[in-house]
């Protein structure tokens, strides 16, 4: 007879592929971000979005109702502040939670790379910003097709345009609010910086214009891009920016290295105790 | 002994704060004790191994791969941090089937995974209710399922114990001794010393970021051969035994701590183990208990800190 020390026996199982791992992370994050304050500026948006649009086209329509009509609400200041809204509202404690509350280190002790657990991340808030960004937009286009305030050709285009400037909104604000969330343990400091960011930028930028009038000056404005892009898509009329086109690389090139900005620094992260 | 982890001048620096100085142990199969005092580096030693530190100068190789960084190797190893490390909102159910998930199990399998380690850890009753509404016991209970529900080979416990109740404590030991007795290793952390006495006798001690022994507790014991060992002895007659005993050239002093007891200081404990039948058979003399107190953890780790 001989003794020998037990074996572990490992079982065969097969593993989902990293797509599902990343669903996972995905979801929890959707369901993380649902607080009561994501649901109230969600139904704000769409309230808002939807009344002034249904107003423009169904109620009081100027003749002929076109595309440029659903431009309304995107050409001034109160879509791109409820985005804002709802990124700080998401995106403050994303990753800023999961450092303060070192739990990070359970989905990074998993076999994912740090790739993945962003990717979910970046998608569970794209999740919230999109629907911001995208849903009121969408939502009335079909409502008021169904009205017959204008016709579904119009109502395809202008979704159309509502998904690729909303794609365009959800890619720079998703960007900036893990690059911000990822740099402290604290969430607050992150809503805050994302709000101090971005309003303090438009400022800067105004009181810049108003100084230099230098006309290349607006493009370094978040929101005057995302004007100039919606002006540009919803066919508007006698409002044409000079480079839309530019506007767009701007906000997506932004958007990027925001969320570069963020691989990388996470990848220097040590979640250190106290 | 093959090294299930092994750790080769790991150093790791918070600042000036050294985390780790240098510390080199092996960590062979089955259980093994990482002892040390609050802020000895155990919790550092734990970080680096499930790849959250990056080590300043040295090694960490676990299952014969690096530590640090992202690797396919680590779905092997289940680790319970020390820190809460929960997410609040989630309901305990969730938080393991979404770690689970994240580890590579399929929906389903997930789900069927999380009730047998929910069942283990005695929190099925409470799987439903949100993570912030659960005890700091519990919370314990729930992270050692989230750790041992992919069934790992290595499970890196980090003060496993902290906060759990009498009764829980004892069946965790329990669970921790049988996933040892069928093949799974496991690196058990705790400043509480009779914990892991009840565990394994196959430790590392750290203290100041450093090692300072290892192997079997009674080995390091009698390799400590600058101090006498204390033997307590229970007698009827404690002065009797103690004028046998002092004609003994290894019995460096003799106490009286209460009555029927003496303390014995012995500089060659196999030797007094050894020769007290013979005293106690010769002088008649009735010996009810001998006891060697400072062959265990917490004598020896007080020597060998110098606190002792």
């Amino acid at each position: 007879m001989s003794i020998a020390p037990p074996r572990y026996a490992a079982e065969s199982i097969v593993r989902v592929g990293r797509g599902s791992r990343i669903a996972a992370i995905f979801e929890r994050e959707v369901g993380a971000r649902a607080g009561v304050g994501t649901w109230l500026v969600v139904a704000f948006a769409f309230l808002s979005n939807i009344l002034v649009l249904l107003i423009r086209i169904v109620i009081f329509p100027s003749e002929p109702v076109g595309l440029s009509a659903f431009s309304t609400p995107y050409g001034g200041t109160l879509w791109p502040l409820e985005i804002l809204l709802v990124t700080a509202a998401t995106g403050a404690g994303s990753i800023a939670e999961d450092l303060a509350s070192r739990s990070i280190t359970l989905y990074l002790s998993r076999p994912i790379h740090l790739v993945d657990y962003l990717g979910g991340k970046a998608a569970g808030l794209a999740f919230w910003i999109g629907l911001v960004a995208m849903g009121p937009g969408v939502v009335a286009a079909i409502m008021a097709a169904a009205l017959g305030g204008v016709s579904a050709s119009i109502a395809l285009s202008a979704i159309l345009a509502c998904v690729g400037l909303g794609l365009l909104a959800t890619a720079f604000f998703t960007g900036l609010a893990l690059a911000l969330s990822a740099w402290t343990a604290r969430a607050l400091y992150a809503g805050v910086a994302i709000f101090g960011l971005i309003l303090g930028l438009e400022i800067s930028v105004l009181a810049i214009w108003g100084t230099t009038g230098n006309a290349q000056i607006p493009y370094l404005s978040v929101f005057v891009d995302l004007q100039n892009v919606a002006y540009y898509v919803f066919q508007s009329p006698g409002i044409t920016s000079t480079y839309p086109g530019l506007s767009a690389v701007y906000v997506g090139a932004a958007g990027a290295f925001l969320i570069l900005l963020t691989w990388l620094r996470l990848e220097r992260v040590e979640v250190v105790g106290e | 002994m093959t090294a299930v982890v092994e750790a080769l001048g790991a150093t790791k620096r918070y600042g000036e704060v050294l985390g780790l100085n240098g510390f080199t142990a092996q960590f062979g199969p089955g259980i093994t004790g990482l002892v040390g005092p609050n802020g000895a580096g155990k919790s550092t030693f734990f970080r680096l191994l499930a790849g959250q530190l990056r080590p300043d100068a040295g090694t960490v190789t676990m299952l014969g791969h690096p530590a640090w960084g992202p690797s396919a190797f680590r779905r092997r190893v289940g680790y319970c941090p020390e820190h809460s490390a929960v997410f609040d909102w989630m309901t305990g159910e969730d938080f393991v089937t979404t770690l689970l998930r994240v580890d590579g199990y399929s929906r389903a399998e997930a789900r069927e995974r999380t009730q047998r380690a929910l069942a283990t850890v005695d929190l099925v009753d409470a799987r439903h209710r949100r993570l912030r509404a659960y005890s700091k016991g519990m919370r314990q209970r729930i992270k050692i399922a989230q750790a041992i529900a992919h069934d790992p080979e290595l499970l890196l416990l980090d003060e496993p114990l902290n906060g759990v109740d009498p009764v829980g404590r004892s069946r965790l030991l329990t669970l921790f001794g049988d996933l040892a007795r069928s093949g799974h290793h496991l690196i058990v952390s705790s400043h509480v010393l009779y914990e892991i006495e009840r565990l394994t006798s196959e430790i590392v001690m750290i203290t100041n970021g450093r090692a300072l022994a290892q192997g079997n507790v009674h080995q390091i014991r009698e390799l400590i051969s600058n101090r006498p060992h204390t033997i307590e002895l229970t007698t009827s007659d404690p002065r009797a035994l103690a004028r046998a005993l002092s004609e003994w050239e290894h019995v460096t002093a003799i106490e009286f701590p209460g009555p029927g007891r003496l303390t014995v200081l012995s500089r060659t404990p196999a030797e007094f183990y050894q020769r007290l039948p013979e005293v106690v058979v010769k002088s008649g003399i009735d010996v009810t208990g001998v006891r060697g107190a400072d062959d265990n953890l917490d004598a020896v780790f007080r020597y060998l800190s110098g606190f002792g």
